[in-house]
């Protein structure tokens, strides 16, 4: 049975020493790596943004397995972040396998403003990452060097 | 995974070799610490770490160890430079973030009055915070790869700082054979504007006090004088380095299955220093090291100009002089003495500070007799140290000490523990002015989030790898 989205977190903090983490879910792959984009980015800006997206990027990112696909994909949105000084916001996966995606990206440029109160990742690491299946849901873990 | 770990004597365990670990572990840490360090996957990192081919008598950590990726903060380790590997993940992703510390003409009595003053106009003058860019005009790709090849003497050249700065510096600033041919397109796009910037998270500019002198005469050959003002900057590689450690671990965890390496942890990925993909590492590593050493010259330019508009003095009366210039990130080749044979090995120090001894070859001649300055910062409430490599540095870890206080408190926990306070109030009250581009960075970074940094400090003093040799009091910090 497809679980309605409001009886799932879809992402939460995770406890780290020196850095931060997040777990994320989802009822498909899809859905799991549009959380965990969206539980990278809440970590980076938290707050509600009222302007729209205004700038989309076209991301493809292929790996050998579907957790290390996970992290290219959080690693090119992180890119697109930093290099375009964007707050990439909207996700659209429009094709995903165990090796390969293909997503559309919306942002939101970021102004001085908004740069004062965002928080840095600097890398998606490979520590402890993690995709796990609990009952129909996908479960991944994610730590970030911030 | 539960890690043995024996104690062998007051500031020494040992984590035995066992399964696939290729040697021992070694941890410096005092008894109460060692339960600390219990808590969390530091202690099984050490040991993760003694998997890598061609590693050398220990894997260590410092005592300012806690749970990193891959590697622990603080752990070091040495492979043979002909059979070992080189890990960009032992180095991390801010490639030679490093500390500097400025010695001023300037004393408490002149500076308290106007420290707020003072940490605004630091503010204005050196950008802070996530992208933050503009310090200077954005580099052409040509400027780029002189920066990358150069490193703080490329900044000298244009006008920021002067050439009796190098000899301050880890290796004059510049590491050599940086290959700016090994670095791909994206570090150059994120590297552009960031020159001149320190970042987030951790980093900071801190205006201190020399407050107490335990070794006088190192005291004397670093310039501190008690009372005085000085200068710590803290930063690294920006997105130029982040983005080179990003790219080379996709190729080391190809080439980790391409050479049959087996690993316990994906993040530990390595390649042979002697393979394609080793030596391009290597070289691209070393541009995002060269990066970083001209970052913090410049800012170091930035910071004396904000004094001197803001007290409206003369250079010579800012009296700005580099004490040192250290990396806490960084792979180097090193020649050491290993069970009495001179070996030529490549030292990961991730989170942890080179600390050489008196009459090492690579210090200026005027800190020779003495031994090198280690710049150990502790969070931004408390104290931070100066101490002094030693001869048993060399012999025991590498010529390797701790890097700073180390967390002991997740950000999390830490945010948690500031709801509902006047962090700022709180630091002012304990004589601290503090800016930053956010008050999340300032709740993570508060200092209970951290380890007493004395704590740390003294574990390697009473080791014997490093001696201490000034306490600093912050009065003022700029974060971004």
């Amino acid at each position: 049975m497809k679980l309605p989205h409001a009886t799932y977190t879809p992402f939460e903090e995770i406890d780290h020493t020196a850095d931060v983490g997040i777990r994320a879910r989802g009822e498909s792959l899809s859905s799991l790596f549009v959380n965990a984009a969206k539980g990278m980015m809440w970590l980076i800006y938290p707050h509600a943004l009222n302007s729209d997206a205004e700038c989309r990027d076209l991301v493809r990112v292929h790996a050998s397995t579907s957790d290390t696909l996970l992290r290219e994909w959080l690693a090119e949105i992180l890119y697109v972040h930093a290099a375009k000084h964007v707050i990439p916001r909207h996700f659209d996966i429009r094709s995903i396998s165990e090796n390969k995606l293909e997503a559309s990206v919306r942002s939101t440029p970021m102004s001085d403003a908004m740069c004062n109160d965002v928080s840095e990742i600097k890398a998606v690491t490979w520590h402890g990452l993690s995709i796990k299946r609990d009952g129909s849901m996908y479960v991944a873990e994610i730590i970030f060097d911030i | 995974m539960s890690i043995e770990a024996k104690k062998i004597d007051d500031t020494t365990w040992e984590i035995p070799k066992s399964g696939r670990m290729r040697v021992p572990g070694i941890v410096y840490a005092s008894e109460s610490m060692m339960h600390t360090i219990r808590q969390d996957q530091s202690l099984e990192q050490v040991a993760n770490v003694a998997h890598l081919p061609g590693i050398v008598k220990y894997s260590l950590a410092m005592p300012d160890i806690h749970w990193g990726y891959g590697f622990p903060i603080g752990g070091v380790c040495a492979t043979d430079a002909d059979e070992g590997v080189i890990s960009p993940g032992g180095v991390g992703y801010d490639i030679n973030c490093g500390v500097r510390l400025i010695s001023t003409a300037l004393n408490a009595e002149q500076i308290r009055p106007r420290i707020r003053d003072l940490v605004s106009s630091l503010f204005r003058y050196v950008p802070t915070g996530v992208g933050s860019s503009k310090a200077i005009s954005k580099l052409s790709r040509t400027e780029l790869f002189a920066v990358a090849r150069n490193g703080a003497s490329w900044a000298v050249e244009r006008g920021f700082g002067s050439t009796s700065d190098l000899d301050c510096i880890e290796d004059r600033g510049c590491l050599e054979d940086a290959d700016p041919e090994a670095v791909d397109q994206r570090p150059w796009e994120r590297g552009a504007d960031q020159l001149g910037t320190l970042g987030s998270g951790n980093h900071f500019l801190e205006i201190g006090i020399v407050e107490e002198i335990y070794y006088p005469e190192a005291a004397a050959a670093f310039g501190l004088i008690k009372n005085a003002i000085a200068v710590m900057i803290h930063c690294g590689s920006r997105g130029f380095g982040y983005q080179i450690c990003d790219d080379y671990l996709k190729v080391a965890q190809q080439a980790t299955q391409k050479y049959g390496i087996t690993l316990p942890d994906r993040q530990l990925a390595c390649a042979p220093l002697r393979s394609d993909e080793g030596r391009r590492y290597l070289g691209a590593m070393r541009c995002a090291a060269n990066y970083a050493f001209a970052n913090r010259q410049i800012i170091t330019h930035l910071a004396e100009e904000a004094f001197r508009e803001t007290l409206q003095i003369s250079p010579r009366e800012a009296g700005f002089k580099l004490v040192y210039d250290i990396c806490h990130n960084i792979a180097k080749l090193e020649t050491h003495t290993v069970d009495g044979v001179q070996q030529r090995v490549c030292v990961h120090r991730k989170g942890a500070t080179r600390a050489f001894g008196p009459g090492d070859k690579h210090l200026p001649e005027f800190y020779s007799r003495i031994g090198q300055p280690v710049l150990v910062p502790g969070d931004m409430g408390r104290y931070s140290y100066v101490c002094v490599g030693t001869n048993k540095a060399m012999h025991d870890t590498f010529g390797t000490s701790c890097h700073g206080a180390g967390r002991h408190m997740s950000r999390k926990k830490a945010l948690s523990a500031g709801k509902g306070r006047d962090l700022i109030a709180e630091l002012n009250e304990s004589g601290v002015e503090i800016m930053a581009t956010g008050m999340k960075t300032i709740a993570e970074e508060m200092p209970h989030a951290y380890k007493d940094v004395a704590d740390v400090v003294n574990v390697m003093h009473d080791a014997g790898i490093t001696k201490k040799v000034a306490k600093l009091r912050p009065i003022g910090v700029i974060k971004g």
